[in-house]
């Protein structure tokens, strides 16, 4: 009796195999749906931008129109065409007297100076943009379909041209899945202030500082005029200097993209290809750090990088993005400001 | 009948356990190749972590409990 018993609990029971791979099938189909939470479905930020802390300040007029000294900028037989707004007296050479002048790596109007150089050595592939601009309105960031949240992206050329960019780079990707600590200050509004690691901030002046984790606080930086901040990072100079160690788990050869900082009004986008073997094998940070060295710049920053490592110039893609590029949550951008 | 759904429970949970831990294994290997990305760091693991040891508790007192009845 008790035989029959066991023999037939035995059979309505599975066979081991068959327990394991359903485990195992349980197991993808959890990671899937926990991934498409974690990653995948968008959850939007707050769109009444009156409810964010900070909110939007116009930029102060210290930042703009004071010219700077004149041992800065032509003293004698100054053509009295040129527009010594800005930072147009300083970088009076750059820009033209009204008229736009267009190449196929440059932009030159009298408000703006873009000058790309692609860099081909040691089986690293690199474009740079030289930037000048006169006013801190002339360096912009965007929001994929212009919307604040995570896991809400675009196509980086597509923001470009949907904001008349002259050219335009990916930004941090603030809305990627992750924890969720980030740091988002655009165009002078506070959305975010919650660091994970190095931030950026570029103030209303136009100076640009990098911030460690501990270091930044947002309401300061609020307080100070701060106009942008990214947190993605790491800091690429220590006082201008090249480091070695950064605050970064992803050190080895990658595609990257960066921003350099020379002077209020000078900066330049960096945009490394890589994971292309024969083309671009992608630069380390350390890599990254000596190159943004010998440019000459002061202060320099890691954006997100990979597939993301996006540049673009006029309306089509600079460089040649791993397995075609993807879309993320913002960019930084050039443009002509004609005000809101 | 609510001894039966507690029979049920009680034969999901050693699968559930091994589903988690499952997961958590998957996220630390993603977690040690890019720490970025918050696969253990956020609140929705957290939420598992705690599931997963409240059902590690529970299946090793069971197991207790039926070691000791068998004695």
């Amino acid at each position: 009796m008790a035989n029959h018993v066991s023999r037939r609990r035995k059979k309505k029971m599975l066979p081991g195999y068959a327990l394991v791979f359903i485990d195992v099938c349980l197991i993808g189909v959890s990671l899937v749906v926990f991934s498409l939470f974690h990653h995948v479905i968008p959850r939007q930020g707050s769109e009444d931008l009156s409810k964010l802390p900070g909110g939007y300040r116009t930029p102060p007029v210290i930042a703009t129109t004071t010219p700077p000294a004149a041992t800065e900028g032509p003293t004698d037989n100054l053509d009295p065409s040129i527009d010594t707004s800005g930072w147009g007296y300083k970088f009076y050479d750059k820009f033209t007297t009204g008229e736009v002048e267009k190449t196929d790596t440059s932009y030159r109007s009298k408000d703006v100076s873009v000058t790309m150089t692609k860099v081909q050595e040691n089986g690293v592939t690199y474009y740079i943009q030289d930037i000048y601009i006169r006013s801190i309105d002339n360096i912009r960031t965007a929001f994929a379909q212009d919307k604040y949240g995570r896991g809400i992206t675009e196509n980086t050329l597509e923001m470009a041209v949907r904001n008349n960019a002259i050219c335009a780079i990916n930004g941090d990707y603030y809305g990627a899945g992750g924890s969720g600590d980030c740091v988002v200050i655009r165009n002078g509004y506070l959305y975010k202030s919650s660091p994970d690691g190095d931030v950026l901030v570029l103030y209303y002046d136009g100076t640009m500082k990098t911030y460690s984790k501990d270091e930044f606080d947002g309401d300061t930086a609020m307080a100070n005029n701060a106009y942008q901040a990214w947190c993605f990072g790491p800091a690429l100079l220590k006082d201008g200097k090249a480091m070695t160690d950064f605050d970064s788990d992803v050190k080895r050869a990658n595609p990257r993209s960066a921003i350099g900082y020379y002077e209020p009004g000078h900066y330049c986008f960096l945009t490394v290809d890589g994971r292309q073997p024969g083309y671009s094998d992608g630069m380390t940070l350390a890599q990254m750090s000596e190159l943004f060295e010998s440019l000459g710049c002061v202060e320099a920053y890691n954006l997100d990088g990979g597939q993301t490592a996006m540049m673009t110039f006029g309306d089509s893609v600079a460089n040649q993005p791993y397995n075609g590029g993807r879309s993320c949550s913002d960019i930084i951008y050039i443009c002509e400001w004609e005000g809101v | 009948m609510s001894k039966k759904i507690f029979k049920a429970l009680i034969k999901m949970l050693p699968h559930l356990n091994i589903i988690i831990s499952g997961m958590y294994i998957v996220f630390y290997i993603i977690d040690v190749q890019n720490s970025a990305m918050a696969f253990i760091n956020n609140p929705g693991t957290k939420i598992l972590l705690l599931i997963l040891s409240l059902g590690s508790i529970i299946s090793s007192i069971l197991l207790i409990a039926y070691q000791r009845s068998s004695m």
